[in-house]
């Protein structure tokens, strides 16, 4: 292990920033807080992006490990205790004033600090806390701050700093107990889940409601039938009503919960919530059993969101999946587990009702609303002037934003196609499976193969940058497609007719 | 399909000539010029901005406005009282906008919303609604990315100074935003190509104001930390990057060029004096 004393900052940065990149989660959302009047610092329900990198991923936060000195030997990770890497650390000093300059010249939205395992998890952690209660009590600083909770680290520890951070996370790594054993030796999913299930505790006794009710990026939450309402013993006693229920917003009175008294008026638990990572591709887990855990994360730990991280093999390790080259990072199957997610959190889908044992993965060419609705076709057509705001939620090309759109202006006149085509509903998707006012938009039959085929000529261009989004080769449908001559020769000609 | 009243249709015969009130851009000038040609009474009336229409036609009358504040003050009243605090907002942000066309926009929708009353904000099919809709949705999207992509410099004297060059006129909606964030700091936002910014001295509140070419040279000077933080946000700018996803189509969808001018790291080009 090679240890430098007295690194520069700029290398400690560039070493602690490229170790701690591949975590996901840059949400800086889910908190209003105003500036508390002796330092700098606020912080938008809505998160705000200050950058996107090369590869196209948002840059909200700062985002660094404390260390990349790591005493675990897991895998998939750049730091692990076998690799032969440069080690530094940070010192709590050195932490606050790059947040804080950095903050001053609105390069970040807060800090994102994560960590190696130094010595032992309970010292890491309470170097973390440190950190951050440097920046909060002597910098005064308002803005957001993600922690990364350590496994392993005691509880007392944990409530420290959930007391001075928004948002807290711990990664699962891996959807499975046993993927977890196999990869990541030294760490095992009690120790994940002990932290994961103390902060969500805290969060509920802090706040005396559920969270994720508590600012508006959650409309699922008062989605009944999403995965959200299915209720848990701890908090069905005393859940208070939601404010905004299906009459309502079917009526187009959605109230977006700001500023909530208490929100300003008492000490906050981690008020942003919780999140997680998961690794994808690194073990053989379906989408399916992917998209359960997740399910199961949402609804009995509460999460604000779960990240899936398409496996880079950084450490060439063979017992990992094989990459040659970057077009075999799983990015298309992130895209749709991500694509899923957000029909479970916002579109009030079940992972039941997208997959299911016999068809456990996504559909490479069509994302997983289109995929469903054509596994359902007798739920349509759907008249745009009538369909309450669910039915139009399930309809592929129309989305939240729409959907609120057509409500609110179907109560002043009736609608047609060039009407909801400028109110932002993808007309290309949606036309076959709509009516306004009893017609649809074209002559198309309500029939399984002719929409599959449509469809699939409408975004394959689209799909195809997702999984290849480096490369210059030429396109091949048989090849990158896996496409039959059949569908082949059909899309040519849906694509001709 | 259209519900609503139109007042096109009843057309007076005898007068062919259509008032066309001209006003400057600003959100006073416009509401003034709005007064003024409600007060004609007639239904051949119409707001631009001056200089907007280059070809003249020969069955308009041009009329110039002065900005006159309490005119403006009345209609921004009625707006808010007879109609909703909500439109006005729609309103305000509409009139921000670059759109040369944005005070007929908006002269338009108010002519049909104090005809048919507040709900008419709902009616995004009617074609008046939408277009200040889309004016609305325009600006409050530009503000929302100048919270995001802004840089500020600190000058020698501490004070943080920040350019933009934003398309609509921005600085009155981000600035609420930076006085609550950098409450306890000295700065200034500059529109340059408006030559107009927001001051914010530490703990007190922020004020607009008109920048001469003088004041406009004096954005120079940094202080000796700065250049040093900005090459350590250009290292971690480059190592946040995973080169196995590399995209840069992406990241130019996510964050265009136009908004890159006055960014460090993330400029593509070496910086223009």
């Amino acid at each position: 292990m090679i240890i430098q004393e007295n690194m520069q900052l700029m290398e400690k940065l560039s070493i602690l920033g490229n170790a701690a990149k591949f975590d996901v989660s840059c949400s800086s959302s889910g908190v209003e807080k105003h500036n508390n009047g002796a330092g700098i610092g606020n912080s938008k329900a809505c998160g705000i992006c200050h950058s996107f990198s090369a590869d196209g991923r948002c840059i909200s936060l700062l985002k660094i490990l404390y260390t990349n000195e790591c005493i675990f030997d897991c895998r998939y990770c750049i730091n692990r205790s076998s690799n032969d890497v440069v080690r530094t650390s940070f010192t709590p000093e050195e932490v606050c004033t790059l947040t804080i300059e950095f903050y001053r010249r609105n390069y970040i939205e807060g800090l994102f600090l994560s960590s190696g395992i130094l010595h032992s998890p309970d010292y890491t952690m309470s170097q973390l806390v440190e950190t951050v209660r440097l920046l909060r009590t002597k910098y005064h600083f308002g803005g957001y701050i993600h922690l990364k909770a350590i496994p392993g680290a005691s509880g007392d520890l944990i409530e420290a700093a959930g007391w001075y951070a928004d948002r807290m996370s711990v990664n699962l790594e891996l959807p499975t107990a046993e993927g977890l054993k196999n990869l990541a030796p030294h760490k095992s999913r009690k120790a994940i889940l002990t932290p994961m299930r103390q902060i969500r505790n805290g969060i509920y006794h802090n706040s005396g409601r559920p969270l994720i009710s508590a600012v508006n990026d959650s409309p699922s939450a008062y989605i009944s039938g999403s995965s959200f309402n299915s209720d848990e013993n701890l908090n069905s006693a005393t859940r208070k009503p939601d404010t905004g229920t299906v009459s309502d917003i079917t009526a187009g009175k959605i109230t977006h919960q700001k500023n909530l008294p208490s929100a300003r008026s008492k000490k906050l638990f981690v008020p942003a919530g919780q999140s997680t990572q998961m690794i994808i591709g690194a073990t053989p887990e379906s989408d399916y059993h992917i998209m359960t855990v997740a399910e199961a994360l949402y609804d009995k730990y509460n999460l604000k969101r779960v990240y899936y991280s398409a496996f880079v093999n950084v450490n060439h390790d063979d017992t990992l999946p094989v990459q040659s080259d970057n077009s075999d990072v799983p990015l298309l199957r992130e895209h749709r587990l991500y694509q899923a997610d957000w029909l479970m959190r916002f579109y009030g889908f079940k992972s039941c009702e997208l997959l299911s044992q016999e068809r456990p993965n996504f559909n490479v060419l069509l994302d997983p609303k289109c995929d469903w609705a054509l596994r359902h076709l007798e739920h349509f057509p759907v008249e745009i002037n009538r369909a309450d705001y669910y039915t139009l939620l399930r309809v592929p090309g129309i989305g939240v934003n729409s959907a609120k759109r057509i409500v609110r202006a179907r109560r002043q006149s009736k609608l047609d196609f060039s009407d909801i085509k400028k109110m932002g509903v993808v007309l290309k998707r949606a036309l076959y499976f709509i009516t306004c006012q009893g017609r649809m938009m074209y002559n198309t039959p309500i029939e399984e193969n002719y929409i599959t085929n449509n469809l699939i000529g409408s975004d394959w261009k689209k799909t195809y940058d997702i999984a290849h989004h480096n490369s210059y080769r030429q396109l091949s449908l048989f090849d990158d497609f896996n496409v039959s001559t059949d569908t082949a020769a059909s899309i040519i000609k849906a694509e001709q007719s | 399909m259209n519900n609503f009243h139109d007042n096109s249709s009843s057309d007076n015969s005898t007068n062919i000539i259509k008032n066309i009130y001209l006003c400057d851009g600003t959100t006073e000038g416009i509401f003034t010029a709005i007064y003024r040609a409600w007060a004609d009474g007639t239904n051949r009336t119409d707001v631009r901005i001056k200089g907007s229409c280059d070809t003249l036609s020969f069955f308009e009358n041009y009329i110039e406005t002065k900005t006159d504040y309490n005119l403006a003050e009345k209609v921004c009243q009625s707006i808010k009282h007879k109609l909703s605090e909500n439109i006005y907002f729609y309103i305000y942000r509409a009139s921000l906008s670059f759109n040369p066309d944005r005070a007929s926009y908006i002269y338009s929708f108010l002519q049909k919303a104090f005809r048919n009353g507040p709900s008419i904000i709902n009616a995004l099919s009617d074609n008046d609604v939408m277009k200040l809709f889309e004016l609305d949705r325009q600006v409050g999207r530009e503000a929302h990315t100048h919270l995001e992509f802004v840089r500020f410099e600190e000058l020698e004297n501490g004070v943080l100074a920040c350019r933009i060059n934003p398309k609509s006129n921005v600085i009155p909606l981000i600035t609420e935003h930076f006085s609550d964030r950098l409450h306890t700091e000295n700065w200034i936002i500059l529109d340059t190509g408006r030559s107009f910014a927001a001051v914010h001295r530490a703990h007190s509140a922020p004020f607009f104001c008109a920048l001469s070419d003088e004041q406009l040279t004096a954005f120079s000077g940094f202080s000796e930390k700065e250049e040093n933080f900005k090459k350590l946000w250009k290292t971690f700018f480059e190592t946040i990057a995973i080169k196995e996803r590399v995209n840069p189509s992406l990241q130019r969808t996510m964050m265009p060029l136009r908004y890159r001018k006055y960014m460090n790291a993330e400029c593509p080009n070496p910086r223009l004096p």
